[in-house]
């Protein structure tokens, strides 16, 4: 099966520094693959990769099965409808000035030009999706807490109908009563949608909770991949290992 | 007589739309030697409390509204000028969250390991003792780092500079708020196990703030909760994990994923957190808790007495 999703050998080189060394990674549709490491492992270059917002210096990048290594703005037009991206900070991803309304609507009228009555049913019943009233509509994002900013961003993504989201940390900013909340919507919105999700993660115990793979990342490389309760319960690599041990134990438990 | 007591303190930020009240009425004793976590959500109020204790709240905005602030028998909300700088540093040493924007860029380790000694009244022998203190929290090579500058060091190595340098003035409390939260894991780790021992090698007494339970769970024996800029539960570390009695202690423990149990999913907390401009009547949990009953949307909760406090009707 064609992956929807896919670097093959990709070098990406910022100077003499490589952000990725020689990675191949593939995202089949409906699963749900974590990529975890530390800061510096190339988990986020890896995400920008797949949006085409950094180039490969080598390698080929698909999406589904077409080279876009190269492509250019016009040419990538599937990719940005169907490729959506949910940010860590929710705080600084969405314009202070825009209503959630504002917000919501924006890549549906980018989408195509419908009624304004259209385009509020079409809004509601996204936001009814993560979670939140009609009443959210006029609020600013000053208004709302993290959480809700977090659920405006999942509804912003889900607007053009994608077939991927990839998820770059988006429950790291958040307290942990309120990134339960996150999860557990993101597990039901993935099972409604039969979305795929990259999912970026340096919380080994959420990945381990919503996804089936997991391909864990050290200096730009793939170090080890493969069934996420396999790699995050009985690792092969040292460095897996290391990360592992490092997880304090919920105490008590 | 305790190290740390802290009896009835409130505290208010008073700003254009109104006053917050950010904590309210916060009793707490610390003994000499303990390890205590102070565990809470963003907003909680338990940074604050820890900037209390050192006088660090800009005051305006903050303004103590009422309580005592006891530290080694000195009321420290009645301090000033040269009592207060004693108290920064050699009664209290602290090391906050984000290493980077705590050292200053533009100048050397060596000279910024000076101006601490210097504040503490030390007026030569700047580099031994720095060497000193840099050996104490186990950074290798610590004649050569005292010409390096900020940007050169790595994020854990640069919380270990500050730590030395919460140390200079020989503290009898370390406060170390969220002091690994901006670490990657395997570095928190270490930091963690330098803290241990620092704390058992120089008999400090340690509070420590996090939002993370794994965190408080690894150095702390006594655990306290806060929510809305209340302690709304204080227990030894073995029972609050165990058998945490506060509605909200338990929601908090059921939110935390759990690696090694991924069939039982991490349970949030309906709701948000309040307002402390316009804070909800009775228990400040209630408009959250599931246990809520007429009394809690009326009367405040009190904390009580005994090892194991908490502030709930229904607990």
């Amino acid at each position: 099966m064609t992956p929807l999703l896919a670097a093959e050998n990709v070098t990406v080189r910022f100077g003499a520094h490589r952000a990725l060394d020689g990675v191949s990674l593939a995202l089949h549709e409906g699963e749900a693959l974590g990529l975890v490491g530390e800061s510096g492992s190339g988990k986020t270059t890896m995400l920008r990769l797949f949006l085409r917002l950094v180039d490969a210096s080598e390698g080929c990048v698909r999406f589904a099965g077409t080279d876009i290594t190269r492509a250019r703005d016009a040419e990538l037009g599937p990719l940005r409808r169907q490729v959506q991206v949910v940010f860590q900070n929710p705080h600084a991803a969405l314009d202070p000035r825009m209503s959630v309304f504002a917000a919501v609507a924006e890549p549906l009228r980018l989408l195509g030009g419908q009624r304004r009555a259209v385009l509020r049913e079409q809004v509601a019943a996204l936001l009814a999706d993560v979670g939140l009233g009609d009443e959210f509509m006029a609020r600013y994002p000053h208004e709302l807490s993290g959480g809700q900013k977090q659920r405006v961003c999942i509804a912003r993504a889900l607007a053009p109908g994608p077939r991927v989201l990839l998820l770059d940390e988006p429950t790291s900013a958040l307290d942990v009563s309120v990134q339960a909340q996150i999860i557990e919507l993101l597990a039901a919105l993935r099972s409604r949608y039969g979305l795929a999700y990259l999912f970026v993660s340096h919380n080994l115990a959420v990945v381990r909770m919503l996804c089936e793979r997991a391909a864990v990342m050290q200096s730009g490389r793939i170090v080890e991949q493969g069934a996420a309760a396999q790699v995050l319960a009985t690792p092969r690599h040292p460095y897996t290992r290391a990360l592992l041990e490092s997880v304090l134990p919920l105490p008590g438990a | 007589m305790s190290l740390l007591e802290i009896h009835d303190y409130r505290l208010a930020f008073d700003g254009y739309e109104g006053t917050a009240q950010v904590l309210n009425g916060i009793d707490l004793t610390v003994e000499e030697g303990d390890a205590v976590g102070i565990v809470g959500e963003t907003g909680c109020g338990k940074s604050v409390l820890a900037r209390s204790l050192l006088r660090l709240n800009p005051e305006p905005p903050a303004r103590i509204v009422s309580g005592t602030i006891r530290f080694a028998g000195q009321d420290v909300l009645r301090m000033h000028g040269a009592a207060l700088r004693r108290l920064r540093g050699a009664g209290i040493g602290m090391v906050f969250q984000d290493p980077a924007t705590y050292l200053n860029p533009v100048f050397t380790i060596g000279r910024q390991m000076a101006d601490v000694l210097r504040a503490h009244g030390q007026h030569r022998g700047f580099a031994e003792r720095s060497i000193e203190l840099l050996e104490s929290v186990q950074l290798r090579d610590a004649a050569a780092l005292l010409s390096r500058y900020p940007h050169e060091l790595s994020g854990g190595m640069r919380q270990r500079v500050l730590i030395a340098q919460a140390l200079a003035g020989n503290p009898r409390l370390l406060v170390a708020d969220e002091p690994t939260t901006a670490l990657d894991v395997t570095v928190q780790r270490q930091v963690l196990a330098l803290i241990a021992d620092l704390v058992t090698r120089l008999r400090l007494t340690l509070l420590l703030i996090s939002h993370d339970l794994g965190v408080i769970g690894a150095l702390c024996r006594r655990v306290v909760v806060m929510y809305a800029g209340a302690i709304i539960e204080d227990a030894p570390a073995a029972d609050l994990f165990t058998a945490p009695r506060h509605p909200y202690t338990r929601g908090l423990l059921a939110a935390v994923p759990d690696l090694d149990h991924p069939d039982r999913p991490p349970r949030g907390i309906p709701g948000t957190i309040p307002s402390l401009r316009d804070p909800p009547p009775g228990c400040r949990f209630h408009p959250r808790c599931s246990l809520a009953m007429s009394a809690c949307r009326s009367h405040v909760p009190r904390l009580g007495e005994g090892p194991h406090r908490v502030a709930c009707f229904a607990a």
